[in-house]
């Protein structure tokens, strides 16, 4: 018990501090105060783990798990099972989603038909602004290579695309979806 | 604790199992309620199962036994909810991301390679859109009336969090970030 109490004060950490350092967070790459905020969750937990007593000064008897690895392995387990509903609902849905931003776009105003959401997009350009925003993050990263007038998949990219293809079938039975 | 991350363990292996049978077999249109309706009979499985299994489960060590029937259970439980959630998110984060789409659109090409009017062909801007229209229509966010796609009561109140939360974390989504070519209506998807 004395791990899932840990566990929890260390999450409500990770969210409280997840706040300010993402308001004070310059630059793109965002994704990596999550990682920060879960570093210091996970260092607190074990630091209070080893220094507090079994009981915590408060919990009963039949409250306490006799053995203290598992204690502590089963409250790290928590605390990163809540990390990752954390960073889910947060980053990959809320800040980063595709579909989140399509409502947050129809919120607005009476709704929107489905040419003023692709004009949003910029589908009347030569490259939208989904893709103009990809594209290049592709090619910095050596997923993709510009060759010609179009791009090759470089190995990092095959790789990554070979078992996200596998992946879909398996799971969806299908590999379109995104 | 042991017994109960183990036979929440197995009872999700079970679940993922028969969840891979019903998408194969079935092709579910709302995967998600099918995971979700699949997962229910877990929860009141993994309480008998808790109840009446032996303390060791033939396989626990003596010192891993020793504790309170309540606690193991809840805590089980508990654990048992966050392992469902961490897997219909593995889900959709391998369904879902554009990114993911395009290089397995490039995995599919001939010698992997693309152009960007073949890219448009095969996963183009009105497909993605019709696609996450359709599904929020499904899934009872979004209506559509008179040719306009409008929130329904709930789908307003999850746009409203969505936009809520983005002030609060003074993060704007990555297309509205300056450089990134936001949309024609700029700010269109934080402003209050």
């Amino acid at each position: 018990m004395k791990g899932v109490l840990l566990a929890a004060g260390a999450f409500f950490f990770l969210v409280a501090l997840s706040v300010p350092l993402l308001r004070l967070h310059q630059g793109r790459k965002y994704y990596r105060v999550f990682w920060v905020a879960f570093g210091v969750a996970v260092g607190l937990y074990g630091i209070f783990f080893r220094v507090l007593p079994a009981d915590l000064g408060f919990l009963p008897a039949g409250w306490l798990e006799a053995e203290g690895a598992l204690d502590f392995l089963n409250g790290l387990l928590i605390l990163t099972l809540l990390f990752v509903a954390f960073w889910d609902a947060v980053y990959t849905t809320v800040l980063t989603g595709f579909s989140a931003n399509l409502m947050a776009l129809l919120a607005e105003g009476e709704g929107l038909s489905r040419e003023e959401i692709l004009r949003i997009y910029g589908a009347e350009e030569g490259v939208d602004r989904v893709l103009a925003w990809r594209l290049p993050r592709l090619l910095e990263g050596r997923y993709l290579e510009a060759e010609g007038a179009g791009f090759r998949l470089l190995p990092k990219g095959r790789w990554v695309g070979t078992a996200a293809r596998w992946l879909k079938r398996a799971l969806t039975g299908s590999e379109e979806g995104g | 604790m042991a017994k109960g991350l183990l036979l929440s363990l197995f009872l999700v292996a079970l679940w993922i199992l028969a969840q891979l049978v019903v998408v194969h077999a079935f092709r579910p249109v709302r995967v998600f309620s099918a995971m979700t309706w699949l997962f229910a009979p877990t929860l009141p499985a993994f309480v008998v199962l808790y109840v009446l299994a032996p303390p060791g489960l033939f396989v626990l060590p003596e010192g891993l036994v020793r504790e309170s029937m309540a606690l193991g259970l809840l805590n089980g439980l508990f654990v048992h909810l966050l392992l469902y959630c961490t897997w219909v998110e593995a889900f959709f984060c391998i369904d879902r991301p554009v990114t993911l789409r395009i290089l397995v659109e490039f995995a599919k090409a001939p010698r992997g390679r693309l152009t960007l009017p073949q890219i448009r062909d095969v996963y183009s801007l009105e497909q993605m859109i019709a696609q996450r229209l359709h599904s929020m229509r499904l899934n009872g966010y979004v209506e559509e009336r008179g040719g306009r796609y409008v929130l329904t009561p709930k789908g307003r109140a999850l746009a409203r969090g969505i936009r809520r939360l983005r002030r609060l974390l003074g993060v704007s989504y990555y297309l509205d970030a300056p450089g990134a070519g936001g949309p024609a209506r700029s700010g269109a998807a934080q402003s209050p």
